[in-house]
């Protein structure tokens, strides 16, 4: 290794790091942290890692409301698991993120088709169009939504005046609004991993394939496609993760009798004040996010073998 | 099968990247497009691929107009300078996408590909990702892709420009032995002059979006049509005189106080083509005329300063090839000269000041570049 004076911190941080992990493979991650990340990890511990553990320890600690009676304890996650009413949920839950990851994959990989094809203004716009939910406060967006959907709103309208409907259809506080509401949301997500992913095929790949006789339809999806499976990837981890745990847009949308995961937790937490149960939801809610990502990330790394340098 | 380009021409907005051309390449031909960056040569393989499409003029395959025919149905297998082999498949399955395209059955598209990586020595590789194999096995495996699909011509884009200097040497061979079993009509681009001695049947020479000269590459090295040639292939010391009668039929060149005797055949290509032949007495009308004469590098020798014949002038520049050694000579009188002195044949280097004379050798072929069309 070269002289660690001479490549400055990180450089040298990340030497040692390198060298820990070459050495002592099940202490690195203790000495693997850079000295240049430790204030950042010190504010993440603090503010992120600890309220989850104070958090969760509630969820395996004997509680009545919000108050630690007793030891450790899993008669919460039993009468949280024996409760149909909770696997209901968690199924919904689970299903709507899912189709609106589905959703997100199907509008978007058109979308961040057509601006990797657009020059000038149009893809400006375009882009913009797509990134706007994220420029504007959820409860914004949420009630924009209220006043497109609702029974005097603007679909509605559309509907009555040409006569396509009778009277205003029902479209809002069901699980359809929550659905459209977060695939707008969680769209840019999904389009802007998409974007760089399709930039980097070469368009060389295409034109020889081309040069061999394949048909556009065989050179979309037996040559451009596969190769942006990493940028597709990255889109439905994100906009399943953050699907899967919505809140502002399921409770706003979803109106009064809609429930999803999230807004149990909050019910539990704030109405009822049974903390155990928040956060033993809580604790299902995170493991089995993270479990569907490793999962994903499972086939992901199957599909793209390919990437790989070595066997 | 022969390929004729008729009156091709491309802009690019109002920025000609090809003026009209003719060009075929005769059946079972290989042709080199040489020229340096820009001249085109990329643009006009992209015309006879299908990718650009000419603003004027006709491509033909053999009997059949294909001006018009989409790139993905032209049956013009075109090597790409980056191979562009496809990542997300393994060897076997990127020379079996062209037999896949043609429905192909099972059994014979495995054949095929068994047979493409047993051309190009690939066979072991068949598993492996594009990502898991060197430059020169990529474009192997880019080769065994095209010709699975049994082109009736290939084309190939500076296919060695990016492999090292040792691989490329070894790859030209390669290349042009592979090219010769199959025995395809091929024209291959390149910008190294070398490539294109060594590769090919002709060489067309291409200077901003035109042919200068389209020839075997003896008779480009040998009989450059143009200065822009004679400059661009080989080393060459181009001396501006006069070209002045002398005796039966005989001329001279004379620059600055020398005269060369010139031979009557290189005369009577250059000075005035076409006319019956003659003495240059005739022809000229008695007066001199001004022309470039060619000299190769490895036509002259350098003689002792003590000697009686050749031109008199001081060594300016050393230059150590390894196989031979490149002198730049001032001449008292006249440009500066450079001559190779094949190694082993000097007799002991010479210091740059040293005084010497320069002679043409007995295998001098010297040539004058052909006056341009309208000059006198
Ligand atoms: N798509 C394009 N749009 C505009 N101009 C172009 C385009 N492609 C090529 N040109 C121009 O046309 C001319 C010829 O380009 P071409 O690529 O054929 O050159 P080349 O001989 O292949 O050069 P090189 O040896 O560098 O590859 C150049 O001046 C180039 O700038
Ligand atoms: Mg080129």
């Amino acid at each position: 290794m070269a002289d660690p004076g001479t490549g400055g911190c990180a450089m040298t941080a990340a030497g040692e790091a390198l060298e820990a992990s070459l050495m002592e493979p099940e202490r690195r991650r203790f000495r693997a942290i850079p000295a240049p990340l430790l204030p950042a990890t010190i504010v993440m511990i603090v503010l992120l890692v600890a309220p989850l553990a104070v958090l969760l320890s509630y969820s395996v600690l004997e509680v009545n409301g919000a108050a630690v009676e007793g030891g450790i304890s899993f008669a919460t996650f039993g009468r949280l698991l024996s409760s149909r009413y909770f696997w209901f949920l968690f199924g919904r839950t689970f299903a709507i993120a899912l189709g609106v990851t589905l959703l997100c994959l199907v509008i978007g990989y058109p979308i961040a088709f057509l601006i990797t094809r657009v020059r000038g203004w149009l893809r400006a716009v375009i882009l913009v169009a797509v990134a706007a939910p994220l420029l504007t406060s959820g409860i914004i967006r949420a009630f924009a939504w209220i006043v497109i959907l609702g029974k005097q709103g603007l679909v509605n309208f559309a509907l009555t005046s040409t006569g396509l409907a009778d009277e205003p259809v029902s479209l809002l506080f069901q699980v359809r609004s929550v659905v459209i509401g977060m695939t707008q949301l969680l769209l840019p997500f999904m389009v802007i991993p998409l974007i760089s992913a399709i930039q980097d095929v070469p368009a060389e790949t295409t034109h020889a394939a081309r040069n061999l006789g394949a048909s556009e339809f065989r050179i979309f999806w037996r040559v451009l496609v596969p190769q942006t499976v990493p940028g597709a990837a990255a889109g439905i981890t994100l906009v399943f993760a953050l699907g899967y745990s919505e809140f502002t847009l399921a409770m706003l949308l979803g109106g009064g009798s809609f429930n999803y995961l999230s807004i149990y937790i909050y019910d539990s937490m704030t109405s009822l004040l049974d903390w155990g149960r928040g956060a033993a939801a809580a604790a299902l809610l995170l493991a089995s996010s993270l479990l569907t990502v490793v999962i994903l990330n499972l086939v992901v790394r199957r599909l793209t073998r390919w990437s790989r340098q070595t066997n | 099968m022969e390929i004729v380009l008729t009156g091709v021409a491309k802009s690019y907005g109002d920025h000609p990247a090809l003026y009209p051309l003719d060009l075929t390449v005769k059946e079972g031909e290989f042709v080199t497009l040489l020229g340096p960056s820009g001249c085109g040569k990329t643009t006009l393989l992209r015309i006879i691929a299908g990718f650009v499409t000419p603003n004027q003029g006709r491509v033909y395959l053999g009997d059949t107009d294909i001006t018009d025919r989409p790139a993905n149905r032209r049956e013009v297998g075109l090597l790409f300078q980056s191979y562009a082999l496809f990542p997300h498949m393994t060897v076997a399955q990127n020379v079996a996408f062209g037999l896949k395209v043609r429905r192909l059955s099972k059994r014979r598209t495995a054949e095929q590909v068994d047979r493409m990586l047993d051309l190009v020595s690939m066979s072991e590789y068949a598993d492996r990702y594009p990502r898991q194999l060197s430059g020169g096995q990529q474009q192997r495996v880019a080769l065994a892709r095209i010709l699975a699909i049994e082109p009736k011509v290939l084309l190939l884009d500076e296919p060695l420009s990016a492999l090292d200097r040792q691989l490329r040497i070894q790859m030209q061979l390669e290349l042009a032995r592979l090219i010769a079993e199959v025995g395809i009509t091929t024209m291959f681009v390149t910008h190294d002059q070398e490539e294109a001695l060594t590769m090919s049947d002709r060489i067309a020479v291409m200077d901003r979006g035109t042919i200068a000269q389209y020839d075997t590459p003896g008779e480009v090295y040998d009989h450059p049509s143009s200065e822009f040639v004679a400059s661009f292939i080989g080393r060459s010391n181009l001396i501006k005189g006069q070209v002045v009668p002398a005796g039966a039929g005989g001329a001279q060149f004379r620059f600055g106080s020398h005269s060369l005797p010139l031979r009557a055949d290189a005369v009577r290509r250059a000075v005035d083509v076409g006319e019956a032949a003659g003495g240059i007495g005739h022809r000229t009308g008695g007066t001199a005329v001004e022309r470039t004469l060619l000299v190769r590098p490895d036509h002259l020798e350098l003689l002792p300063a003590t000697a009686t014949a050749g031109l008199p002038g001081t060594v300016a520049t050393f230059q150590d090839l390894g196989e031979a050694f490149i002198y730049g000579v001032d001449l008292a009188e006249g440009p500066q000269l450079t001559v190779r002195v094949p190694r082993g044949r000097g007799e002991g280097l010479l210091a740059v000041g040293a005084p010497v004379r320069v002679v043409l050798n007995e295998a001098a072929a010297e040539w004058l570049i052909p006056a341009p069309v309208g000059a006198p």
